[in-house]
């Protein structure tokens, strides 16, 4: 595989992810551990794409339960009310607090498929053979990785109001078994984004303006 | 200058987005390096007076002490009153038989910040003192492994939108640990983004001359 001209790689330099120490070709091939910090130290993350994906279907899947199963139960004077994540925003909007509503739906909602849509096509991008625009695809990445630690809040919510609320009969919360799935879902994707390499989006071609008039002008 | 004509001393580095070499020479007040490149912001400035730094992490060990001995928030409904603390927020859980999930709130709600505020005091104060200093590298690596799961800015959101949530069925009171919770995501976040990481390495390199 080449580098583009100027990157550490193209050098055969090898840069520590923890402390950005230098790994120069001779060294590498005495120890693959940085000799700062004795972390793993590789040219590129190995088999990033493989990782990022196999993390990404987890969540995937985890994604499904966390959406149908009720993630927390109700229980006031006697009755017992399940609700989902998409329930539970919905009663938030019925009763008036429309901007907690509104955090929790982007938070729970939102942010998590446009966390696994992003991912699947930076991962798209890289694996494809055709030049891409290095411009996007950064700002989608760093998107990505501000955004993801933000879903989080949904499960504290449900964690707090368990503590909160135990009267027994007369008002008491419990969390269900979606709250589980969900956290796996926000720290699976988070382990997903941490796995994909950025570098191999600045590896490939930078997408030309010429390039995009010729396709224009063949469609 | 070119970068093969001499060895790569400790002002070169990799960009982390784009992997392009970069000099990177020691930074002035409010100063950012970006790469060249991809514009990411490579370094940025350092607090150069770690006294500050270590004052505000025991400030924040102090709040997160009184976050987790006090009530945060109290509640009543129909005659009864009951007051929670912050470790509540995962026992809670874990007496609802949610084993994982409470053990993974409590993580990351006190174990992880407790882990950053303490290696991050051991990292300064052996600098300062110049402690100890072999085992410098590895304490800044499991700091730099463990930083990105530090999620108290999220839990702070979650205790406000969970205020909101039971405002409308009943009274709130606030507890003192629910200002110190406050004031401790204040002073840890503060801390926590006042070293930089290029500049914390060439330290730590230095101090244990590897």
């Amino acid at each position: 595989m080449t580098f583009p001209k100027g990157t550490a790689a193209s050098r055969g330099l090898r840069s520590c992810s923890i402390c950005s120490t230098l790994m120069t070709p001779r060294q590498a091939k005495l120890s693959s551990r940085c000799r700062v910090c004795g972390a793993s130290v590789s040219l590129r993350k190995p088999y990033s794409i493989q990782k990022t994906m196999a993390f990404l279907i987890t969540s995937c899947v985890l994604y499904i339960p966390a959406n149908f199963l009720p993630i927390m139960e109700t229980t006031q004077l006697g009755r017992t009310l399940q609700s989902t994540i998409i329930q539970g925003v919905v009663q938030l909007w019925e009763l008036g607090s429309y901007g907690v509503a509104l955090v929790i739906f982007v938070a729970s909602v939102v942010v998590p498929i446009l966390k696994m849509i992003s991912i699947t096509w930076l991962s798209w991008m890289v694996v494809r053979k055709k030049p891409i625009s290095h411009a996007k695809a950064n700002q989608i990445y760093n998107l990505t990785e501000f955004v993801g630690k933000w879903s989080m809040v949904d499960v504290f919510v449900v964690a707090l109001l368990v503590a909160l609320i135990q009267f027994d009969n007369i008002m008491s919360i419990h969390p269900g078994p979606a709250a589980l799935s969900f956290a796996g879902v926000v720290l699976f994707t988070m382990l997903s984004a941490q796995a994909f390499d950025v570098r191999l989006l600045w590896d490939k071609e930078q997408l030309q303006e010429s390039d995009l008039t010729d396709l224009e002008a063949k469609n | 200058m070119s970068v093969e004509s001499r060895s790569h001393n400790e002002h070169h580095i990799a960009c982390y987005a784009c992997d392009q070499l970069l000099h990177v020479p020691p930074l002035a007040v409010e100063q950012e390096a970006l790469c060249q490149r991809c514009g990411h912001s490579v370094a940025g400035h350092s607090e150069k007076d770690h006294g500050r730094i270590i004052g505000l992490l025991f400030a924040s060990l102090v709040f997160l002490g009184c976050a987790l001995y006090f009530p945060m928030l109290g509640f009543s409904a129909g005659g009864r009153s009951r007051g929670m603390t912050l470790l509540d927020s995962g026992l809670a859980l874990l007496e609802s038989n949610e084993v994982v999930l409470g053990l993974l709130v409590i993580g990351l709600v006190v174990g992880i910040p407790l882990l950053l505020i303490v290696v991050m005091l051991i990292v300064l104060l052996s600098l300062k003192l110049n402690w100890f200093t072999g085992l410098l590298p590895m304490w800044g690596r499991i700091f730099y492994e463990v930083r990105h799961w530090n999620m108290v800015e999220v839990y702070v959101l979650g205790v406000l939108v969970s205020l909101t949530k039971i405002a409308s069925m009943a009274e709130v009171e606030f507890g003192m640990a629910f200002w110190a919770l406050l004031a401790f995501s204040v002073c840890f976040l503060v801390a926590l983004n006042s070293v930089d990481r290029i500049e914390l390495w060439r330290l730590i390199r230095r101090a244990s001359k590897r």
